[in-house]
């Protein structure tokens, strides 16, 4: 953030940007790469529970069938799900794979292509969730 | 001390564990999708098998570092220039216990 000395006032709205396909998927995978980090201290503190209290396992196994576990579960994999996905988009265009930075039209492509593989797995992950 | 300050270090290790992660979680879910988790005893014998822990067990360590410098360039991103401190601090701390726990988990796990 770049440091301001004077006190005129700034409006940004970020609803009248328009963003780039790149650069959301760019923001997208920041976001859920905290979400995961949030999601790790979430895991970490059920793995606590489990196994320094393993004659509970079974009453600590109901949280992931419990709606709210669910709702955790579905969050936590959906974003573990896009950062994966961004991300070996991101380390196949840094090392130009596919030839997906030679042009724009070949990488907006590749973005579209990720998006539509999520969003089927995203479906799969659901299902396997909540069905 | 360019490699220190230019941010190099942290891209390094942002794109070794990328890659590792990148592999490691294709294979986890393919492990554990297989196996039964019926009773503590089975979901103990599943974790503390060699070609699972090992594996894991570099995972998480890297899992940390990866989320300590994505973490990090989030906050110089996007907090206030005297919100960066305290912001590493309580972000590096909450790392650290994730990693000290981590290792008091896997410990107590194979006793």
């Amino acid at each position: 953030m770049y440091p301001r000395h004077d006190n005129r006032p700034v409006y940004l709205s970020l609803l009248k940007f328009h963003f780039p396909l790149n650069a959301v998927i760019s923001i997208l995978h920041r976001i859920t790469g905290v979400l995961l980090v949030i999601s790790l201290l979430l895991g970490l503190i059920w793995l606590h529970s489990v196994i320094l209290q393993p004659e509970t396992y079974a009453e600590n196994r109901q949280v992931w069938t419990h709606p709210l576990g669910q709702l955790m579960l579905s969050l936590g994999g959906i974003s573990l799900w896009f950062h994966w996905l961004s991300g070996m988009r991101h380390l196949l265009i840094e090392h130009n794979i596919g030839g997906l930075l030679s042009s724009l039209e070949r990488s907006r492509l590749s973005g579209k292509m990720m998006l539509f593989i999520f969003v089927i797995g995203t479906l799969w992950l659901l299902w396997e969730i909540w069905i | 001390m360019t490699f220190f300050l230019s941010g190099l270090r942290a891209h390094t290790w942002q794109r070794i564990s990328a890659y590792y992660l990148l592999f490691y979680f294709p294979f986890s879910v393919l492990y554990l999708s297989h196996r039964s988790f019926e009773s503590y005893e089975l979901f103990q014998f599943h974790l503390v098998q060699a070609e699972f822990w090992v594996p894991t067990f570099i995972a998480l360590g890297l899992l940390v570092v990866h989320s300590w410098v994505g973490m990090r360039d989030i906050l110089l991103d996007y907090l206030p220039r005297r919100f960066n401190v305290p912001g590493l601090v309580i972000v590096g701390g909450g790392l650290f216990w994730v990693s000290a726990e981590l290792i008091y988990l896997a410990l107590q796990l194979v006793r």
